[in-house]
């Protein structure tokens, strides 16, 4: 057989007109990857302004995002900018589809797939983008009547049948008599009603969030878009370094005239920064901050603090992606995650969010980060167990101490005694944790060891020695009965076969183990006669089980 | 689209009235207004506000006033497509809203309708009536007209239930143009704020090319403590000057009404 060539040309024609629900639908489907979508362009169009230009001119480098609800219903959602502007012609160019200059004519732009206003189309019943560049005398606009679109939309018709009906798309534009100096765009998502499907096709799903009294939207924008922190806030030199270094331009934003701002707990004190590489090369630069006085999933107000709750972020040029914690599955516990707050700006070119935002794209890169990702993940998961440790050692020795110290006033009541002599046997057995540690072979002992790398700590087990002695609680409570050295201690403790029952409860021991059940009693309601009632029987019961052993 | 064309006189009125409320050194200021579609007031103000109530009879207008100041940090945005006059009378008093910076410009005349008992003199009473329960703040008072209205017949009929003194009965009488205008409104406006105790400034009042006029009023019930501006009797505003600015002028020429 012999094929010979033959030419054959496609236009608009060849394309059924659902494509654009599936650009749309499928891929900008909630309120926050639309929104992400056009903060992302309105982030973009100031990348080709000079930063002292827009100071001279009085600009902020701020997008807004403002709300009215109509008298009649009717909601509008406008995103504005005072960016770069479009030309009649470059406003054309957002009816395009996958045809974007930024990745060429733009370093460092958010959005790159040129899917345009198609991105955004089923938000509302109507499209109105309005633009002008600097010293420009038009004005230009882009309607899209979405309404209009989705009754056309279907089998039998084409893309063309969409692109070049005036009803459907349109294009107006305003002259003056004299160049005006500013510039910029806005978008307005018009919609005439609540969500409805026409034809099929779902339209005005961002009719709940054109209401400026319904507080979701801003919880939205703080886990969808890109906020910068507050200069107000902790580590704000440290996180705009990171900004700096990862080629993210901080851009304000504010929803219905407030200014969103990232504001890190005054709590979170302890501020590392560390860099993710791949085969040498740089792919995320991460900063991440904790408590470090507390253990446990951090507790934020995010309505004041706006960093969309624990855990750490993956982000490109500040743009969230997918949820906190993202690939941690396997590599760390996500709890353990969750007592940090943290950011991952990736770097790599070819390591991008894919289209929803939601996932990073396909791509061998892709695999490879994610494996350096829950490396990091499984440092911060040591890290937290260290900690956890450290502040359990830290809790019982300081605690031992006061008590000792009171002990020693004796000024304290039989119960307080009791609540006392507990706090002071935590904190001997503690000081034994620690000498018995430093052989040990088991996970909690290098966890111990760990902490120990921590000064303060060893220096809070020296004082605590020191002052169990004066009181000579070491030998009272102590396993061994006496205050032996660390090393002697370990020693011992390994030649001796394991102590009987009666030699490891001591009634000063015992009495003060009880004590630590007091509370509890008293939260189940018990009075205090009844309490001591109850001490009285397990007195009784000690006192014969110590005479049956 | 708006097609109207910016006018010096608008430019170096909005400028005026940023002034003003500048004196009263407050940055979180409600404007309430007719903005128009390039929503121009709003934007010169813009350093100032921080809440907008937008009036307008078209909602075409009103459509093109959102898109405009979408790009502005405001708070709260209130749209009405109403007539101004029937807004302050009826609605602006159960507005939570206090506009402390209010701009009447009218491309017509200050008292256009065939009753203005019924409607702009309704409305002030009622705006008046609100900013009163406000005391110890300084408001901002603004209003343009232009002589194409109905004629001195209109100002002279809102103007014959108030009470004058012989020399502003003798100006009304005597006065014409934009001149008459500018007295009948103040003494309309004298009237109402002596009413209701307010103490006042005519801040600037332009005439320009004898077409065009904004008055500027500072007022204020007690003393606020943060505005700069020494306000006094209402009775004093008959005496304040005007500025005439004419064509191949570079400085306005001040002008008394009495004379």
């Amino acid at each position: 057989m012999t094929f010979k060539r033959r030419s054959v040309t496609f236009d608009l024609n060849d394309i059924g007109s659902q494509v654009i629900d599936q650009i749309s639908s499928d891929i900008y489907a909630g309120p926050g990857s639309i929104l992400r979508e056009l903060i992302k362009n309105a982030y973009d169009a100031y990348l080709p302004v000079d930063a002292d230009e827009l100071e001279e001119e009085g600009v902020n480098r701020e997008i807004q995002v403002s709300r009215v609800r109509d008298e009649d219903g009717t909601g509008h959602l406008y995103v504005a900018d005072n960016g770069i502007g479009q030309s009649f012609e470059e406003l054309r160019a957002n009816v395009q589809i996958s045809i974007s200059k930024k990745p060429t004519e733009l370093d460092d732009a958010t959005g790159f797939r040129g899917l345009g206003s198609w991105a955004i189309l089923g938000a509302g019943s109507n499209i109105i983008i309005t633009s002008k560049t600097k010293n420009a005398t038009s004005r230009s606009r882009l309607e899209m009547n979405v309404r209009r679109i989705h009754e056309k939309m279907g089998g039998d018709t084409t893309l063309d049948d969409i692109l070049n009906d005036p009803d459907c798309i349109s294009f107006a534009i305003e002259e003056y008599k004299e160049g005006r100096a500013e510039h910029g765009t806005t978008v307005e998502i018009e919609c005439d009603g609540p969500t409805e499907t026409v034809n099929g096709f779902e339209l005005n799903r961002l009719y709940d969030f054109t209401n400026p009294d319904e507080g979701a939207l801003k919880g939205i924008l703080v886990v969808t878009c890109p906020i910068p922190y507050s200069s107000e806030g902790g580590g704000y030199k440290e996180i705009h370094q990171v900004y700096n270094r990862s080629r993210y331009i901080p851009t304000q934003l504010s929803l219905d005239g407030v200014q969103l701002e990232r504001r890190l707990p005054p709590e979170l004190t302890n501020f590392h920064t560390t860099d993710i590489s791949i085969g040498g090369n740089l792919a995320a630069i991460v900063w991440y901050a904790e408590d470090p006085k507390e253990s446990g999933v951090l507790s934020i107000d995010d309505g004041k603090h706006l960093v969309g709750g624990p855990g750490v972020q993956l982000m490109r040029l500040n743009v969230p992606i997918g949820p906190k914690n993202i690939f941690h599955d396997g590599a760390a516990r996500e709890n353990l995650l969750n007592w940090y707050v943290g950011e991952v700006h990736l770097v790599m070119a070819d390591v991008l969010p894919n289209a929803s935002g939601q996932d990073l794209r396909a791509g061998l890169s892709r695999q490879l980060f994610i494996e350096q990702l829950q490396n990091f993940y499984k440092t911060l998961d040591q890290q937290a167990d260290t900690k956890s440790v450290r502040l359990s050692l830290e809790k019982h020795l300081k605690r031992g101490i006061e008590a000792a110290t009171k002990l020693d006033t004796k000024t304290l009541t039989e119960r307080e005694q009791q609540g006392a002599k507990s706090l002071v046997l935590k904190a001997v057995q503690t000081i034994e944790e620690i000498a018995a540690s430093t052989k040990g072979k088991t996970k909690e002992a290098q966890k111990i060891r760990n902490a120990l790398t921590d000064p303060a700590i060893k220096t809070l087990r020296d004082n605590a020695k020191k002052s169990l002695k004066v009181g000579n609680w070491l030998q009272k409570f102590g396993k061994s009965g006496t205050s032996s050295t660390t090393a002697s201690r370990a020693t011992a403790q390994r030649k001796d076969p394991p102590p009987s029952r009666k030699s490891r409860t001591s009634s000063e021991g015992f009495q003060a183990r009880v004590a630590t059940y007091i509370p509890k009693l008293e939260a189940l309601g018990l009075s205090d006669p009844q309490v001591k009632g109850v001490l009285a029987i397990i007195e009784e019961l000690f006192t014969s089980g110590q005479s049956v052993s | 689209m708006a097609i109207h064309q910016e006018s010096d006189a608008k430019q170096a009125s909005r400028q005026m009235i940023l002034q003003a409320c500048s004196s009263l050194h407050r940055n979180n200021l409600t404007y309430l207004g007719m903005p128009a579609e390039a929503a121009l007031d709003i934007k010169t103000l813009k350093s100032v506000l921080q809440n907008v109530i937008c009036i307008a009879d078209n909602s075409n207008t009103l459509a093109e006033t959102k898109r405009s100041i979408a790009g502005l940090r405001l708070l709260q945005k209130r749209f009405k497509t109403i007539d101004v006059w029937a807004y302050l009378r009826d609605e602006y008093p159960s507005e939570s809203l206090i506009a402390d910076v209010t701009f009447l410009d009218f491309y017509g005349g200050g008292i256009m309708k065939d009753d203005p008992f019924a409607t702009e003199i309704a409305a002030l009473r009622s705006y008046f009536a609100k900013q009163a329960r406000f005391p110890n703040r300084a408001f901002v008072f603004a209003w343009t007209f232009m002589p194409h209205d109905k004629g001195k017949g209109v100002y002279v009929s809102a103007l014959e239930k108030q009470k004058m003194s012989a020399i502003e009965a003798e100006l009304v009488r005597d006065a014409t143009g934009v001149r008459f205008r500018a007295i009948a409104l103040r003494v309309l406006l004298r009237q109402i704020l002596d009413e209701h105790g307010f103490a006042v400034k005519l801040f600037h009042q332009l005439l320009y090319k004898q077409v065009m006029s904004t008055m500027i009023l500072l007022f204020c019930k007690g003393i606020d403590p943060q505005c700069d501006v020494p306000l006094g009797s209402p009775d004093t505003l008959i005496q304040e000057p005007y500025y005439a600015y004419e064509s191949g002028r570079p400085i306005p020429s001040q002008m008394s009404l009495l004379a």
